[in-house]
């Protein structure tokens, strides 16, 4: 089984898919898949549950009928609610790109010249991001168990005071 | 001022594949494949009145021509996908489809010579 993280690239168009495949695929630690629909990701993504997918919002200028990419993210984010999806368009409208992020994409891309830097980009903010949050749990377990520790600690020094196996602080 | 003497500049794409010569042959023969396709699937659209069809393949083509520095068509392109996204100027889309034709066909030309000199 592969370490490294599994990217799905979402796109009807071959080139944009390609171009985006291709430079996402210079960083060694990422497996990169592509699919031209939504179903077909869909269906890989019960097999192998992929870490992050890049979707295009529009998916049905190939094939009308298809599901198109906010269906798609919407279904992605009810059953793989960890999954990151990053929503890529051509359409660089801000009611766009804040409906993508209500439905829980972590990021929004309009399709040009820098798309594929800020794709890159994407990328590492999701790993940051999930570092921070992994150390941010790590954290938060460990100040569980020391609340807890104190706790027990300050039970066991009344049982014992109460008791008379130890004496009262000694400051008087 | 003067006009540029060609329609498409791949200085972008250079940059992007780092100059890598099967790279850029590779996606300039996927577009030449694929334009002829959105631009049939333009006039269908425009000769069945289906804006939303023919704002779609716009729309999906626009960003292909930015790739390959083709400024003039790319502009030709928005004003496809506004008139039919907004269904103003339906007349005059006839004509903005034809000239785009016409602009695709030199950028064929060009890109198919760029293929020669990238020889792969």
């Amino acid at each position: 089984m592969s370490d490294k993280t599994l990217v799905y690239v979402v796109d009807d168009e071959p080139l944009q898919r390609d171009m985006l495949k291709d430079h996402l695929s210079k960083m060694s630690k990422y497996e990169i898949h592509d699919f031209p629909t939504g179903e077909e990701c869909l269906a890989a993504a019960k097999v192998r549950i992929p870490q992050i997918v890049f979707l295009d919002y529009n998916l049905n200028s190939q094939v009308r009928d298809a599901m198109d990419g906010i269906d798609v993210l919407k279904e992605l984010k009810n059953i793989y609610p960890e999954m990151e999806v990053v929503m890529i368009s051509g359409q660089d409208r801000i009611d766009v790109a804040v409906n993508t992020m209500k439905y829980g994409a972590f990021d929004y891309i309009v399709k040009g010249e820098g798309s594929f830097l800020r794709a890159e980009k994407a990328m590492f903010n999701i790993y940051r991001y999930h570092k921070l949050q992994g150390n941010a749990n790590r954290y938060k377990k460990l100040m569980t168990f020391f609340g807890i520790g104190m706790l027990l600690m300050i039970i066991l020094v009344i049982f014992l005071q109460s008791q008379g196996m130890i004496n009262a602080p000694g400051w008087y | 001022m003067d006009q540029p003497t060609t329609l498409t500049d791949l200085s972008y794409l250079r940059s992007l594949t780092g100059g890598a010569s099967d790279k850029m042959s590779k996606y300039i023969r996927m577009f030449i494949t694929g334009a002829p396709v959105s631009i049939q699937q333009m006039d269908m659209y425009y000769l069945n009145k289906d804006w939303s069809g023919l704002r779609q393949s716009a729309h999906a083509l626009k960003p292909q021509l930015g790739y390959f520095g083709a400024k003039g068509a790319e502009n030709l392109i928005k004003e496809i996908e506004r008139m039919s996204g907004d269904q103003v100027d339906l007349d005059k889309i006839p004509e903005q489809l034809e000239n785009f034709r016409k602009q695709y066909e030199l950028i064929q030309s060009e890109l198919e010579a760029s293929l020669k000199e990238l020889g792969n």
